[in-house]
Formats: structure tokens, sequence, C-alpha cells
């Protein structure tokens, strides 16, 4: 009956865990989503000096989420996403139009890693 | 490589718990389920330790959640039949009365050779001598032979015989156990003073057996041979 007590407790810890983990990525996603559109709106409107700043608070939130992320994620996922986001800032401080394809890039994979955590029968299957 | 090492330090652990939490099988005895468990959780283990980019999450929660499934799902089975017919299945009589059952066999996907593989594996050569065999949920076969070809027991000889429990170890690499002492029904004044006899001390003693009808048997480290005795029916706690 021990044992039958203890499989219970350790499953019940890992689906908490696992719904935990699901809420924290969607959450921690969409809120790097939000950062990128607003670098984009001001890039848009032409505010350089407001688009450099809100990609620098867009790389530091992508910095924190990565080192947690890490812990549940695959790093070739989390890469790729760091790898777009240390591109931004150099692209908007040259002026460059593949800063707008950078953040698109980086949206699209910020909304494939959050769906790619939440239990829907896409992702299981 | 440090991060290599630790990995497998952890799932080393992991893995011994996880085998521990589904309790004691033999191999040999394991059913479907359980054997399907025991390969996917040596799979999974290796998999944080080919590629260190995988999350060591990504190898624990399968392996914790699946041990846990079966642990819980053969709790479920113990208490409802219908469920471990499902899971385990039942067992199929294959020989009944002498007679091979061809039907089974077929159900079973068992040919000639595999049977007489399996009975030659419980020690019978000639298919004569069995009079019923049974094909246990887990594949082995369980065989009764027939009356004629069964050993002769102390029933038949009309000889009674005093049953006794089986030996305890009751000193292991010069350490007492206490437990199986107490088992074993022999006190430690009891077993200080055989060993007395023998002329040998608690430390110098690899393996000491003893069972409740007072017989003992001590190998020593140094390689002597084994002392064999007896001190009678020692019920004795002293």
């Amino acid at each position: 009956m021990t044992r039958v007590k203890t499989s219970g407790i350790i499953l019940s810890v890992l689906v908490l865990l696992s719904v935990i983990s699901g809420i924290w990525v969607s959450f921690r996603c969409d809120r790097l989503c939000e950062l990128n559109e607003a670098v984009r709106s001001s890039l848009e409107a032409g505010d350089k000096e407001s688009a450099l700043e809100k990609a620098a608070e867009l790389g530091e939130s992508w910095e924190d989420f990565r080192k947690w992320a890490g812990v549940m994620l695959k790093k070739d996922r989390l890469s790729e996403i760091s790898r777009l986001a240390s591109r931004i800032i150099p692209m908007i401080q040259a002026d460059s139009d593949e800063a707008f394809a950078e953040l698109d890039e980086m949206a699209e994979l910020l909304t494939l890693l959050r769906e790619n955590e939440a239990p829907l029968l896409t992702s299981v299957f | 490589m440090s991060i290599v090492l630790l990995r497998s330090l952890i799932l080393y652990i992991l893995v011994i718990f996880a085998v521990r939490l589904m309790g004691k099988r033999q191999l040999g005895e394991l059913q479907p389920s359980e054997l399907v468990i025991t390969i996917l959780v040596s799979n999974i283990a290796t998999l944080p330790l080919e590629d260190v980019n995988i999350p060591l999450i990504v190898g624990i929660t399968p392996i914790l959640s699946l041990v846990c499934f079966e642990v819980i799902v053969s709790w479920l089975s113990m208490k409802c039949t219908k469920l471990r017919k499902v899971i385990s299945g039942h067992p199929k009589i294959i020989i009944s009365g002498g007679v091979i059952d061809r039907r089974v066999m077929r159900d079973l996907r068992f040919s000639v050779d595999d049977l007489m593989t399996a009975l030659r594996g419980n020690g019978i050569f000639r298919i004569e001598e069995v009079q019923f065999a049974i094909v246990e949920t887990t594949g082995s076969i369980s065989v009764m032979k027939k009356s004629d070809n069964e050993s002769v027991t102390r029933i038949d000889m009309n000889i009674t015989g005093e049953s006794s429990d089986p030996p305890q170890v009751v000193i292991s690499d010069g350490k007492i156990s206490e437990r199986a002492l107490s088992t074993a029904g022999m006190g430690e004044k009891t077993l200080k003073r055989i060993l007395r006899r023998e002329r040998l001390d608690v430390s110098d003693v690899l393996i000491m057996t003893a069972d409740s009808s007072g017989r003992y048997y001590i190998a020593d480290k140094r390689g002597n041979p084994p002392k064999i005795g007896g001190e009678g029916n020692s019920n004795d706690k002293s």
C-alpha cells in the first residue's frame, strides 16, 4: 500500500508541475510576444530610441525566461530564439529593414514554443 | 563531461528508485505490462545521457510517470478481476489429462518445438510423463506430472518428518543480525556459546546460519572447513 500511495503522490506532483510549467511558459511567451509587438510598433512609427529601449527590455526578458526554460525545454529550440533576440538591437541601430523579418520570425517561434507546451491534440500527437 | 557524469549519477539513483518502487519480481516472472515498462524505462534513461541538449526532466518525468502508472494499475488489477484479465490475460491449459490441446497451442502461437523446450525447462524429457501443463500469464509453463512419474514423498512411505523454517543468516561478514537471530529463535548468549565452543569470535565468521531446530553452519574468514552442528530445539531468547 505504501508503494501505491507513493506512486499516487509522485503522479500528483508531476501533474501539478506540468500544469504550472505549461501556464508559466504560456504566460512568459505571451509577455515576450507583447514586447516583440511593442518593438515592431515603435519601428513602424519611426521612433528608434523607443524601439531600442523596448528591444533591450525584450532581450532581458528573454534571457531571464531562457535561463529557467532550459530546465524543461530542449536547448536547440531556445538557442534559435536566442540567436534572433541577439540580432535585433544591432539591426535597429543599423536601421536595417531585416529587423522586421527578425521580429516576425521571433514572434512565430515564441508562438510555436507556447503551442508545443500546451497539452493540445496537435502537440500531443 | 562533468555534466554527463552528474546526469549519470542522478539517473542511476532514479532508475534504482523506480525499480524499487515497482517491487520485487524476477525477470522471468514479469507480467507483459511490467516487462514493457522495464524495457521502456531503460531506454528512456539513456536519452538525457546521450544528448546534453535534452533537459534531465525529459528523462525523469516519463520514467517516474510510467512506473507510477504501473504500480497503480497493478494495484487496481489486484482489486478488479476484469481489469486483471484485460491487462494480464489468464493462464491457459495446454495439456490436460495427458492430451495436448491444439486449439490452445494455435491461440498462443506455440509450436511443438516451443512446447518441448518449455517442458525440458521444467526437467521433463518425456512428454508422456505430463498429466497437466498450464501456460501462465508470464509465458512460463507450469507442469504437473502423472502420479506414477512423481517423486516419492515421505507421505508415500509413511515417514513423518518435522517441518522447520529455513535457516537464517545470523552472522554475515562478522556482523550479527538481530532480526535473523530472533527469527531463528536463538538468543545472543546461545550464539556466543556456540562460537566459544567452536573457538571463534564473531569477527572471525564469514557466514553463520541457524534454524529453529538449533542446527547451525559456520564458515570462517580463514577458509577453514565449515563447522556444522546442533544445539537441540533452541527457542531460547537469552
